[in-house]
């Protein structure tokens, strides 16, 4: 019990840590936009104190006093905005309240430093600075906002080429800030595409990673139960072989044929415990890799009683009424066959009182299929098939649910909620496996508490079997058939 | 242990097979009658019914497992001088640890051979008796020194 406490809190660790690239980028984005904002804001906010200062004590022009003030005030707003829309990962728009900001910060002294005839060092100064706010973009995402910023940006630019005084080399002056401007734009463009070809590749590593420690993990669990199970069958089998060692116990012929019998019932339990561990790691995938032969239902019935795990399932004294006629027999394969059979009737033991009785049953029924004929109307086809039910008196399923069941992992509500043990891929895989087989799988219940439920699971006859014309009346059942085949 | 006398040991374990095996195979090892038990709340009610000289215990089963039955056990003054033995497929250190942390007087690991488990217990039946001798024993110089003193 420890050990599988364990497993749970150890892979629920591991879970959580598992992030995708979409996860570290969205982190990554954050993280940046928090920092550029904080820092944009501090140097918005200094920058328009400072110039609003300059103009106020150089040359007092109330106008750009203003106007420095307010963007001192809404520059920096728009950039703690843009840290509140990152932190609620609204990342695209963060980011362009922040290149908006930014380029504002360009813009506007731009602007105000060639109207009132700054040296021209400081106009170039302001032209060379527009490169950054595209930097800012491409740092944070991807190729399309590169380019919306470089042709925003470059818009920006012109208008402030136009308002340079007309005799100053505007074309030269645009062409070489647009070459800048394509420069930077063109190099972060290289670098997101590197960066969303590493990102794909973190998700490849991921997802490889994932699958190796499931696989890791299933290998575990396999040892550890192959491990467990065949401890006690092998216990059974040496310790009959050693009473058998003390000369009193060959002494009498029905105490030796007693002995002998029960180790070799043992044996014959190792082996088929052998063959349903190696058989449940398959599980669903390559179970049509068989080659059908004869099998006996009995047998098989037999078998599965014998299969069914003491921890899910208590068999002790349970009433199992099982009127299957040692000569039917299916064509399939005996291990499908022994799972079926082995989920059903634990199934029927799990989810009915210990007081009811479990009964199983086998016979020859007449199939009645449609399949298409010829000139591809529908025509009844019928076939002689082996038909096995297992009924319990149990709580019953209720028939809007019944479909649900043989669904991968599907339990009832119900059921999840009660402490019965299950893992809701039995039925599922008995569906799989009936119907590799040719044969199909489905359930009667009136979803009464007392009537139970009935499972029949049809496979074919052995060939040559197929064409006999009698066939055994089905039992009277006094539950509404509600489901029909799947 | 008195060679003659007749031991009575409750064997707790949901395999039905072995429960098969040892009520007939113990018996051949030496004096020993075999009542056994399916699940830990079967062993609980068979104990306080047969009162054996010693039990075997399997640790996984159904509802009230092996550890958590040991402990019950060890818990009443009625039952915790029961020589316990623990008997397990769980091979790993750690299951080992938890065995014997919870109490048992000896912890095997599954498949045991029929003698060596006969072994176990007339092992496990005399340390406890021995250990209830001096018991008693220390339990009669109290009363000797409590009844000088008063």
């Amino acid at each position: 019990m420890i050990d599988q406490e364990t497993n749970t809190t150890e892979t629920e660790a591991a879970e959580e840590k598992l992030i995708t690239s979409r996860d570290y980028d969205l982190t990554r984005q954050i993280g940046l936009l928090t920092l550029f904002g904080v820092g944009a804001a501090a140097l918005m906010f200094v920058i328009s104190i400072a110039l609003a200062t300059l103009y106020l004590f150089g040359t007092p022009n109330t106008d750009i006093v203003f106007t420095m003030g307010g963007l001192a005030l809404a520059l920096p707003g728009l950039a703690g905005l843009s840290i509140w829309l990152a932190r609620n990962r609204h990342i695209t728009i963060a980011t362009l309240c922040l290149v908006v900001a930014l380029a504002i910060t360009n813009f506007v002294p731009h602007l105000i430093a060639i109207q009132t005839e700054r040296p021209p060092l400081e106009i170039v100064l302001f032209f060379a600075s527009y490169p950054l706010v595209i930097l800012v973009s491409g740092v944070l995402t991807n190729r399309t906002m590169i380019i919306i910023t470089t042709v925003a940006v470059n818009i920006l630019s012109l208008v402030a080429i136009t308002t340079l005084p007309s005799n100053s080399i505007q074309g030269e002056i645009y062409v070489a800030v647009t070459a800048q401007q394509l420069l930077t734009a063109g190099i972060l463009l290289l670098f997101a595409g590197g960066y969303q070809q590493t990102l794909r590749k973190l998700d490849e590593a991921i997802g490889q990673y994932e699958r190796a420690r499931q696989l890791d993990e299933l290998k575990e669990q396999f040892i550890t139960s192959v491990n467990h199970e065949l401890r006690n069958p092998v216990m059974a089998m040496l310790g009959y072989l050693e009473l058998l060692k003390l000369p009193k116990n060959r002494e009498s012929h029905d105490r030796l044929d007693l002995i002998v019998g029960e180790a070799n019932k043992a044996g014959q339990n190792l082996r088929a415990l052998l063959n349903s561990i190696l058989e449940t790691r398959r599980l669903d995938q390559g179970a049509e890799n068989f080659i059908p032969q004869m099998v006996s239902v009995s047998d098989s019935v037999h078998d599965s009683i014998r299969m069914i795990d003491p921890r899910e399932a208590a068999l002790a004294g349970r009433d199992l009424r099982i009127r299957v006629p040692t000569n039917v027999t299916i064509w399939g394969d005996p291990i499908l066959l022994q799972q079926i059979m082995t989920n059903l009737i634990s199934n029927a033991i799990k989810y009915s009182g210990t007081e009811s009785r479990v009964d199983i049953t086998a016979l020859q029924v007449v199939d009645l299929q449609e399949a298409k004929g010829r000139w591809g109307r529908k025509e009844p086809v019928s076939r002689l098939m082996v038909e096995i039910l297992v009924r319990d008196y149990g709580l019953g399923v209720p028939p809007e649910q019944a479909q649900l069941l043989f669904q991968r992992f599907a339990r009832l509500p119900r059921d999840l909620a009660s402490n019965v043990v299950g893992n809701g891929l039995g039925l599922y895989l008995c569906r799989v496996f009936a119907e590799v087989m040719g044969g199909r799988i489905w359930l009667e219940s009136a979803g009464v508490s007392g009537k139970g439920t009935t499972f029949h699971v049809r496979l074919p006859l052995p060939p040559g079997q197929e064409q006999a014309t009698q066939a055994n009346p089905e039992p009277a059942s006094d539950s509404i058939p509600v489901t029909s085949q799947l | 242990m008195d060679a003659e006398k007749q031991y009575t040991v409750l064997i707790v374990d949901d395999n039905p097979d072995l429960l098969r095996l040892l009520s007939m195979g113990l018996p051949d090892m030496g004096n020993y009658e075999v009542v056994t038990a399916a699940d830990g709340i079967e062993g609980l009610t068979k104990f306080f019914e047969v009162r054996p000289d010693c039990m075997v215990i399997d640790v996984m089963m159904p509802g009230l497992d092996g550890v958590q039955l040991v402990r019950t056990l060890r818990g009443d003054p009625d039952s915790a001088f029961t020589p316990l033995i623990m008997l397990t497929a769980m091979v790993q250190d750690k299951d080992k640890f938890i065995g014997m942390a919870a109490g048992v007087d000896q912890y095997l690991t599954k498949p045991v051979m029929t003698s060596e488990l006969a072994k176990a217990i007339e092992y496990a039946i005399h340390l406890a008796d021995a250990e209830r001798e001096k018991f008693y024993r220390s339990l009669a110089e109290e009363q000797l020194s409590d009844n000088a003193a008063s």
